[in-house]
């Protein structure tokens, strides 16, 4: 592990430094660019906590046995990218089901299928939010700079063990592979297992307002029945619609009740903004150089970064569109999020679609063009 | 002998269960209860995985310990996990042959590979018996089902043999009808340390009227197809049973066995057969004579040697290298510097 | 240095060093407590061909991340040249092996292009691996931002000690070359 202090490091390398001071003590996963050195690097220091690595023979099984080992009570984390986020998805689903806190790291590159392999992209955002089937809320945060692969790793596994839920770190192939500097911090907060106290709980039900259940491990004599099937609070199979509804509205609303402690937007320059440049991961580096470019052209431009893209931050996004002229949606992609920018607004703003692929992050003098239209 | 009722009321979590009547997964779950509780492993330090088919619903919800019912094929995916962050937990796999030799095939031959310590109980029942019949990796071929009306194009694998080529350090083979031989062989598993493997062949009433072409009452079919097993199987490295000759009909089964009766010395009685379908076996102390004879008679379309066709049960491999747990453990104390 | 951003890219054939050249520079730079940003060839990209190692360098944040123009490029190898010349910015430095610019010509006019003599110098060494020393001892001598005992104490620190002698050798003869 890296000494506190200021290191060059690589994205990869600090979203696994991130991950063993979160308490990641499993982790499997299967070889892809541009995610593989987060692999290299926890096969050389997890065992030194005594934790596990695995290199499995597909994504599949690394997702299926970082579910089962987060049963057996690890803090547990794969990570890949867009072809293998595509095989996870159905135990993404199941871990969702299952209510198991864990961590999927997508180092997002350009796709359709191979695509450009080693290219970054930010195509992956709606496989992440509707990538598994069935109805389900999911948790997803995007770092934008080799210092949040390691703030954002902890904050995952934070929100993962607090809302027992699977959250995903969509990192992209341009943030993970650059070094740039690192603060290890002295100490990070960690969030813990909730773990209940006595035998005669029901792993899948509560009374807690936060509706989150407290969750026992294998081996601890709960006789636990997990399935991926609707169940009883107490984990039997049934699958009536009165359970179903019970069962899936109860893990929907655990998630969008603590919205507003999830919701993270990193905001620069935007009190007296007319123009918002809203963007996320690695795209909003660029649009933050663009803003600063504008101010000094005497444009009123603000950041409105999402550091918490999934739930959608409404509220805030809605306030936002009340605010500003226009709001110039940077991404690399076709133009995703987007969609989700003009449902909240409304019509109550323009919106103006920056997206872009090809593997080529955008260039600031691109997005500062985009803000000076919007200005005119 | 400890009654039903003794290992219902210490292991069993609910009933009735969903099992088709007749069905196998009782058998199963029976010899795996009489195996823990032979052994005295502790239920609370078991962790039973299983996927998706009839075959998962054997542990999960009855047996009363630690379960894991996971996706399609993934069950030993999902136990690696557990039990590489845990080994102290006995962690057994019941998986079927659709999903662990078909959509998990790859998690199983690498589980071997490994040689991880779990406890893999494959139910093979010939055929995706929970929706609906469909032709699985070990459906024989030729055979009909829902998806396979024509007969079956394909050709099964020999799981057994794929794993043991695959590393596991035991493996073994047995059906529903040894059920003696099957718990046995449960309880060697649990006490062996290594990917451990036991691939049970199991009736299904409910598709295996269709997959083997089985005809008569359904009441009748569970031992019926017990039976099947039986004879269709023999133990690897006992001395087989001599003596026997199977006369394949041209047409109806029942004019062979009146041709037959009617050879001197010989008894003669229709079986089921896996390989054959119904046939008509044929006990003589001359089988050359007898052979020749049965050759020459009208209704008779072949006749095979009491190993024909036959499917070989018992112990495939008993044997040792490094489990993976404890090799992680090793790799452990080696980053550690101890 | 100014707050400007500096742009430099290494390039140069698979097994030229050109990564290795690029976190030394990097290292050195981030040592001085510059911000730096380290961007390389990666996976399947680095397999044959050219590969390349970019080094953004500035005294506060760089957020212009996507590797456009460069203020220096570094080329070890004919067919990296001729591959990332189109990169350079006008009026920008190029230092080139001078092996390389004999046979490629000076193919551009807007900018300044310097044959520095890389290959030749790393044979005299004995070992052509620290061909991309010598460039970088060059770029010690032309550049304000990077200086001959930022790369030599990167060199100490991050390089097994048999192999210092030749390298610190090799940045030495690379500086007093141009």
């Amino acid at each position: 592990m890296l000494e506190p202090g200021r290191h060059l490091t690589l994205g990869n390398v600090a979203c696994a430094e991130g991950a063993l001071r979160a308490g990641c003590r499993f982790f499997a996963g299967y070889p892809i660019t541009p995610a593989s050195e987060i692999s290299h690097h926890l096969s050389a220091e997890l065992p030194k906590v005594g934790g596990v690595f695995l290199q499995m023979e597909d994504e599949i099984a690394s997702m299926s046995s970082v579910i089962g080992a987060s049963w057996a009570g690890a803090k547990a984390m794969t990570a890949t990218s867009g072809p293998g986020y595509s095989l996870m998805q159905e135990n993404i689903g199941y871990a969702h089901m299952t209510e198991t806190p864990l961590v999927v790291v997508n180092v997002q590159r350009s796709g359709p299928s191979t695509g450009q392999s080693t290219d970054p992209s930010q195509q992956d955002i709606y496989q992440a939010r509707y990538g598994a089937h069935g109805d389900y809320e999911v948790i997803a945060i995007s770092p934008w700079s080799v210092q949040e692969m390691f703030d954002l790793t902890v904050r995952a596994f934070n929100l993962a063990e607090a809302y027992r839920t699977p959250v995903m770190l969509m990192s992209d192939g341009l943030v993970a592979h650059i070094q740039e500097k690192l603060v290890v911090p002295e100490k990070v907060e960690v969030v813990d297992r909730r773990k209940p106290t006595s035998k005669s709980s029901t792993p899948w039900g509560t009374d807690d307002p936060s509706l989150v259940p407290e969750m026992p491990a294998f081996g601890e004599g709960h006789r636990l029945l997990v399935t991926g099937s609707t169940h009883r609070p107490d984990g039997m199979r049934i699958v009536t619609p009165q359970y179903h509804q019970m069962t899936v509205y109860r893990i929907r609303d655990k998630i969008l009740n603590a919205e507003p402690k999830i919701r993270d937007i990193h905001r620069v320059q935007m009190e007296d903004a007319e123009v918002a440049v809203l963007s996320f991961g690695a795209s909003a580096r660029p649009s933050l150089e663009a803003v600063n470019q504008a101010r000094g052209e005497g444009i009123k431009a603000g950041l409105f970064r999402l550091k918490t893209i999934w739930p959608f931050p409404e509220e805030d996004v809605s306030a936002l569109a009340d605010q500003v002229d226009a709001v110039i949606v940077v991404e690399m992609n076709f133009g995703k999020l987007v969609r989700e920018v003009e449902r909240v607004a409304c019509g109550r703003t323009k919106v103006v679609s920056l997206g872009k692929i090809g593997g080529q992050l955008h260039m600031a003098r691109e997005v500062l063009e985009a803000i000076r239209g919007a200005a005119a | 002998m400890k009654s039903l009722y003794y290992y219902r009321d210490r292991y069993v979590r609910a009933q009735p269960t969903a099992f088709c009547p007749g069905c196998g997964g009782g058998i199963i779950l029976q010899c795996f209860l009489r195996a823990i509780d032979d052994l005295g492993i502790d239920k609370d330090r078991i962790l039973a995985v299983s996927g998706i088919g009839c075959s998962a619903w054997i542990p999960s919800p009855y047996f009363d310990g630690d379960t894991l019912h996971t996706t399609h094929g993934r069950a030993i995916a999902f136990a690696t996990g557990a039990k590489a962050f845990n080994p102290d937990l006995t962690t057994v796999v019941f998986t079927g042959d659709g999903d662990g030799a078909g959509i998990g095939g790859n998690h199983l031959i690498h589980a071997a590979r490994r040689n991880i310590d779990l406890k893999v109980f494959l139910v093979n029942n010939f055929s995706y018996a929970m929706t609906g019949g469909q032709i699985a990796p070990t459906t024989l071929h030729g055979e009909t089902t829902v998806t396979s009306p024509y007969g079956n194009p394909e050709s099964p694998f020999d799981i057994t043999q794929l794993v043991k080529a695959a590393g596991a350090t035991y493996v073994a083979k047995w059906s529903t009808y040894h059920v003696v031989e099957l718990t046995n062989a449960m309880k060697e598993a649990l006490q062996h340390k290594g990917f451990s493997f036991i691939e049970i062949l199991s009736q299904c009433p409910t598709q295996q009227r269709r997959v083997f072409n089985l005809r008569g009452a359904l009441e009748s079919l569970p031992p019926r197809i017990l039976e099947m097993f039986g004879e269709s199987t023999y133990v690897r490295g006992r001395p087989g049973k001599t003596g026997y000759l199977y006369a394949v009909p041209k047409g109806d089964v029942k004019e062979t066995l009146i041709q037959a009766e009617a050879l001197e010395g010989v008894k003669a009685r229709i079986v089921d057969h896996i390989g054959f379908g119904q046939v008509v076996r044929v006990e003589t102390k001359q089988p050359e004579v007898t052979r020749e004879k049965l050759g020459g008679l009208s209704s008779v379309g072949g006749v095979a040697d009491h190993l024909e066709k036959k499917i070989e049960v018992g112990l495939f491999e008993r044997s040792e290298r490094p489990e993976f747990t404890e090799s992680l453990r090793a790799i452990m104390r080696k980053a550690k510097g101890e | 240095m100014s707050s400007v951003q500096q742009n430099i890219l290494i390039s140069g054939t698979g097994g030229q060093g050109v990564l290795a050249a690029g976190e030394f520079l990097s290292d050195a730079l981030f040592r001085k407590g510059y911000e730096v940003m380290f961007g390389r060839s990666y996976g399947a990209e680095a397999r044959g061909g050219s590969c390349r190692s970019e080094v953004m360098v500035s005294d506060s944040e760089i957020n212009d991340l996507q590797f456009e123009h460069s203020d220096v490029l570094l080329a070890l190898s004919l067919p990296a040249f001729k591959k990332f010349v189109g990169v350079a910015k006008p009026g920008s430095l190029i230092l080139v092996d001078s092996e390389v610019m004999e046979e490629a010509g000076r193919v551009r006019g807007d900018v300044e292009m310097m044959g520095v003599p890389a290959r030749q110098i790393s044979l005299r060494l004995g070992n052509p691996i620290v061909a991309n020393m010598v460039l970088l001892g060059a770029l010690a001598r032309r550049s304000e931002t990077v200086n001959l005992e930022l790369l030599k104490d990167a060199v100490r620190a991050n390089m097994r000690p048999s192999m210092q002698e030749i390298n610190l050798r090799a940045l030495d003869e690379g500086y007093g070359s141009v």
